[in-house]
């Protein structure tokens, strides 16, 4: 055992409304393509036109008509995200690995399909008797156990919630586990799917969802798109991944996590600063090392400003030399798998030498004056960058990777 | 939506087609060939519920006195007739020595140590 192993990524799988798969996923984010289209199909309940569902995904596709039953979405995009970074790792698991190997994954909401589906049956179909699946379907940390038994990997594993920071607490923990050694192999991310009619209807009544489409840092912003999916990275250590000649993504070098103790939607100023110093200070970088931020950039007006001034309080005159985007503005608000999936977008970044652009950012906000990479991706060689996730109820968490 | 042109067995053997895909799916197939396990049971108990709208009582756990399909289509047809207690059929000679087993435990003074749960999904 040992407490400074160091952590890279091996295998990377995705599942967006901007790609259902990591290549497409990648394809999309370097061209500026959107995920994001109106809800389909419409709900006249609902105030606002968008969201970015992954409606390419075929569960009866990829899973038989018993495993479909026993997964919520939620668990489904969990599931096919670890099916593809495992196969992406390229790792042959041996008995002794599979108990050295754990599932630590992120999810705000659980089996919000599901819930919605049995609420529907009793109060509007008058059904006297509920699904008998839906407690193991609404559970949120069902993905975690799926993932655990197909694969036979018996080493710690559980799933996190902290709203839209949830994965990247989980990618978070998994970086401690397997650095102290308590895990040998992570397969770590998020997932959610809350895109029905009773979540969006939840979200429509807090106010915070655009009318239109997701502009983050954007002068007169008008909010955040939901999105769902589901990404997961396969951690390994340095020394493994070099012993059997694996590609190497990148480093998960450092994690930084704190709370605000302020405000139930609105962050604070303080909590997402010190959160990037305890990130850089874990990873053992300077804040000059860092050159891009994959930011949580949400597009409401709240988040974004408050964001920028905080990268300002912990980069000083740095922040104005890093290059800053955010990935949601095109493949929406993951909530739960948010983290997930923007650590994949900051680890292919690092890996071909691309930041993915911010699309519909430009004019920026005068208060949001950093390079926020406007439309068009920019080819760039990285050596560090940070991923943010801020939730709300202030629990945040950041992640730092270092070119491989 | 259930449809009354269809025997009992036909809306049996349809039900259990959402749970079961098994082309081996016949009223002479044996549950445990079927690979009915205890979360197929509840799924299949669920099923002939809403496909009959009749209330299955008492817990999975006397699945195993269901042996093949038929058994399922013959305690339908009890309830069917009235007889709501009889869905399960007979209780085994296992069963009726576990009850007197544990009849006498209860009436030992450390009784509560020794519990055996069910089969039962446990949280």
């Amino acid at each position: 055992m040992s407490g400074n192993r160091q952590i890279v990524v091996t295998g990377i799988g995705v599942v967006t409304a901007c790609g259902g798969d990591r290549e497409t996923f990648w394809q999309s984010l370097t061209s500026g393509t959107t995920g994001i289209a109106p809800i389909d199909p419409p709900q006249p309940l609902i105030s606002f036109p968008n969201v970015a569902a992954c409606s390419d995904f075929d569960p009866e596709a990829r899973f038989d008509v018993r495993m479909h039953r026993k997964l919520d979405r939620s668990a489904q995009f969990g599931l096919a995200a670890a099916d593809e970074a495992i196969a992406h790792s390229g790792i042959e698991w041996d008995d002794n690995l599979r108990g050295r190997t754990g599932v630590i994954a992120g999810c705000s909401i659980g089996g919000s399909h599901t819930q919605d589906l049995c609420y529907e049956r009793l109060y509007k179909l008058n059904k006297v008797r509920s699904e008998p699946m839906a407690v193991p379907n609404i559970m949120p940390s069902a993905s975690t156990s799926q993932i655990s038994m197909k694969y036979g990997f018996r080493g710690p594993s559980f799933t996190m919630t902290t709203a839209c920071a949830s994965s990247g607490h989980a990618l978070g923990m998994a970086l401690w586990m397997l650095r102290t050694g308590q895990l040998d192999v992570a397969v770590s991310g998020g997932h959610e799917a809350m895109l029905n009619l009773g979540s969006l209807l939840a979200w429509d009544g807090l106010r915070v969802v655009s009318s239109s489409v997701c502009k983050p840092f954007a002068d007169k912003r008008p909010g955040m798109v939901l999105g769902e999916g589901g990404a997961m990275l396969v951690l390994e250590t340095l020394e493994s991944a070099r012993a059997r000649g694996a590609t190497i993504y990148a480093e998960l070098a450092g994690f930084g996590m704190n709370a605000d103790a302020h405000h139930l939607t609105a962050p604070s100023l303080e909590g997402p600063t010190g959160a990037i110093q305890a990130a850089l200070a874990d990873a053992g970088l300077a804040p000059t090392d860092i050159e891009y931020i994959n930011a949580h950039g949400t597009g409401t007006s709240g988040n974004d400003m408050n964001e920028i001034a905080a990268i300002k309080s912990a980069f000083g005159d740095h922040a104005h030399k890093l290059a800053i985007s955010s990935t949601k503005s095109m493949h929406g608000h993951t909530i739960g798998a948010a983290g997930g999936i923007e650590a994949a977008a900051t680890v292919l970044a690092l890996h071909h030498g691309i930041l993915p652009p911010t699309i519909n950012s430009s004019p920026l906000d005068p208060a949001c004056d950093l390079d926020v990479i406007p439309d068009v991706a920019r080819k760039q060689d990285i050596s560090a960058a940070l991923s943010n996730s801020f939730a709300f109820g202030g629990l945040n968490a950041v992640l730092a990777f270092k070119k491989a | 939506m259930s449809d009354s042109s269809l025997s009992t067995q036909e809306r049996v053997l349809k039900a259990m087609s959402n749970v079961i895909t098994s082309d081996e799916l016949q009223v002479e197939s044996s549950l445990e060939e079927l690979g009915v396990d205890s979360l197929a049971a509840i799924e299949i108990l669920f099923e002939v519920e809403e496909e009959f709208d009749i209330n299955i009582s008492g817990d999975s756990n006397k699945m195993h006195r269901l042996k093949t399909v038929r058994d399922v289509v013959e305690g339908v047809e009890r309830l069917l007739a009235g007889d709501e207690a009889s869905f399960w059929g007979e209780e085994t000679e296992e069963e009726k020595q576990a009850a007197i087993d544990a009849a006498a435990a209860a009436a030992s003074p450390d009784s509560a140590k020794d519990e055996t749960p069910g089969e039962a999904p446990s949280a």
